[in-house]
């Protein structure tokens, strides 16, 4: 039994109305306590319905969905739904939203203060947070309405990480940063799931992201799961891939199109660093 | 949280009732909401409320739906209506407490009361139900251009109206992802005191706010860089046509109003 698990679980958003839209359908999802897990598909796929069931934020039409060891069905209330939300922390699409406080300091130790924390507690966590995210100590006191895009991201993703949650949801946390701020907070939640244990589920359209740091992906398709299994797997039949309108990472496309060529590799590379291991012998080998 | 209340949203199917004239469903709804204050004995009552339903079913909406849509707006009727009993004064004393007391003439007014606002919300939601917001705010400017002559800015008044209607569903999608995000974060909107729930919207209000006014700024700025200028220069997408429908829904509307004046000699 994983950390996460969703057993069967629908999900239609205003039910018996005109407006009803079916979003998830027989969802079985499982994550594994320190795993990190990636989230794919194409827009409209489902994605953050679903991890916004994990949080509690909606409950299952029908279904069972369980966090560490509290549940959440279509007769819920809203008390049980709380009880899942201890556990996890999410950076939402766009989270710069969520900013409302006067200082940086003070809205980053929101979150811990409403689970209960001091103030002097909060706000030695919202230092820490502050430092993990890359924030120097001058932004503290500024009001986080005048920052820039980039920083008012950090900010936020600290708000979260604040909560010092045992589940990290992130649904495209690094959307509409520039290159190196995207590599610095992606590494951020790598060591976070490494050295902390911190489980790890990532919503992308970056497929180098999920090659490079996921070791479990599911792929969504019109509110469905249509593929579950290690990126290698995943990424192994790109065809498939193309028809579910999903692309493959850069190395990978360049690894397939040597194999065309008649390369062979004993194991399919991910990454630009496994890529380059597997081609350097070969072209010394050539000389 | 907000997806039960149909009142003030379209629901997009094909009816009669959709295919009206955006002014005449206008001019009708508004002629139908003074029409209910004369209604003065319970058979004029039933009469009106026979129509509204014959209105409701032409629209083609499922019944169930429009119940449940407006039922949280009966709810403060009903508390409006208590207020108004237990007020009013006249005819047999049931009950007498201080200076409130139930009589004969308050439950009968009361009734009426209640009537009365039922209907015009029901008849007000079938006109919303049924009518683009857009398509209500090119029906006012239609409506209102003979008050040029008089120096009334019609057109702004028209884009300001139509305006807000396009963003009221944007505002509670907003609503909705700054409500998660903060619930996230462990703000809880459902429990703890009235002060400890009355500070929770705070974090709610702000960002709502500054989205808002960043919105506002960059449709102005949309606006001018694409040489919005307001007025008589402008062309229509859509253009209000005037058909046999509309025309045979006014003498609808005439015969219910003779009916109404018929049933009130009783
Ligand atoms: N509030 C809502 N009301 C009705 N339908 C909705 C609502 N929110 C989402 N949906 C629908 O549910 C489906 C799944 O949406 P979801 O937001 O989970 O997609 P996603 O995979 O996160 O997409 P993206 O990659 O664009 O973020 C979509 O078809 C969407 O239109
Ligand atoms: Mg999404």
């Amino acid at each position: 039994m994983g950390q996460i698990e969703l057993n069967n679980v629908d999900y239609k958003y205003q039910p018996d109305t005109p407006f009803e839209a079916t979003a998830l359908q027989a969802i079985n999802f499982t994550v594994e306590t320190g795993s990190y897990t990636a989230l794919i598909g194409h827009t409209g796929s489902g994605k953050s319905t679903l991890i916004q069931l994990i949080d509690g934020l909606i409950k299952p039409t029908s279904g069972e969905v369980t966090v560490v060891d509290h549940h959440s069905t279509a007769t819920s209330n809203s008390k049980d739904l709380d009880q899942l939300r201890k556990n996890v922390g999410i950076v939402f699409q766009f989270p710069e939203s969520q900013l409302f406080e006067e200082t940086v300091l003070k809205d980053i130790a929101f979150g811990p203060k409403n689970f209960g924390k001091t103030d002097a507690e909060a706000t030695a966590i919202a230092k820490k947070s502050m430092a993990l995210v890359g924030l120097t100590e001058d932004f503290a006191e500024k009001s986080p309405f005048d920052l820039s895009g980039g920083q008012m991201r950090r900010v936020a993703i600290a708000g979260v990480l604040a909560l010092e949650p045992e589940i990290l949801i992130l649904d495209e946390p690094t959307a509409g940063l520039d290159a190196s701020g995207q590599a610095q907070i992606m590494n951020l939640f790598k060591q976070l799931n490494v050295e902390q244990g911190i489980t790890i589920i990532l919503v992308t359209h970056n497929m180098e992201d999920v090659a490079k740091y996921a070791n479990q992906v599911y792929v969504l398709n019109h509110g469905a799961i249509v593929k579950s299994g290690t990126p290698r797997e995943i990424f192994a039949n790109q065809q498939w891939l193309m028809e579910n309108y999903l692309t493959v990472p850069v190395t990978t496309r360049v690894a397939q199109k040597l194999i065309d060529k008649g390369y062979s590799f004993d194991e399919f590379p991910l990454t630009v660093a496994e890529l380059s291991q597997k081609l350097i012998p070969k072209l010394k080998g050539e000389q | 949280m907000f997806t039960k209340v149909i009142f003030g949203r379209y629901v997009p199917i094909d009816s009669v009732i959709h295919r009206l004239d955006p002014r005449s469903k206008l001019v009708l709804s508004l002629y139908f909401i003074v029409l209910v204050f004369f209604a003065n004995n319970w058979q004029s009552y039933a009469f009106l409320a026979a129509t509204t339903l014959a209105t409701i079913l032409l629209t083609k909406v499922q019944l169930k739906f429009f119940w449940e849509g407006i039922r949280p707006l009966i709810f403060i009727i009903i508390l409006t209506v208590l207020l108004q009993i237990v007020f009013s004064a006249g005819g047999t004393v049931y009950w007498h407490w201080g200076i409130f007391s139930i009589t004969s003439m308050g439950l009968v007014n009361g009734v009426y009361v209640f009537m009365r606002f039922f209907l015009i919300i029901c008849m007000s939601t079938v006109l919303t139900l049924t009518t683009p917001p857009l398509l209500i705010a090119d029906a006012v400017e239609s409506l209102m251009k003979p008050l040029l002559k008089i120096k009334v800015p019609v057109y702004e008044i028209a884009l300001m109206l139509s305006i807000a209607l396009r963003f009221i569903p944007t505002l509670m999608d907003e609503t909705q992802k700054i409500m998660n995000a903060q619930r996230a974060r462990g703000v809880n909107f459902s429990s703890g005191s009235l002060i400890k729930r009355v500070k929770s919207i705070v974090p709610i209000l702000i960002p709502l706010f500054i989205s808002a006014f960043n919105r506002a700024e960059d449709l102005a700025t949309a606006m001018e860089s694409r040489g919005y200028r307001g007025g008589d220069h402008r062309s229509k997408f859509r253009i209000l046509k005037w058909r046999g429908a509309d025309t045979i829904a006014c003498v609808g509307m005439a015969a219910i109003t003779a009916g109404l004046f018929l049933l009130r000699l009783l």
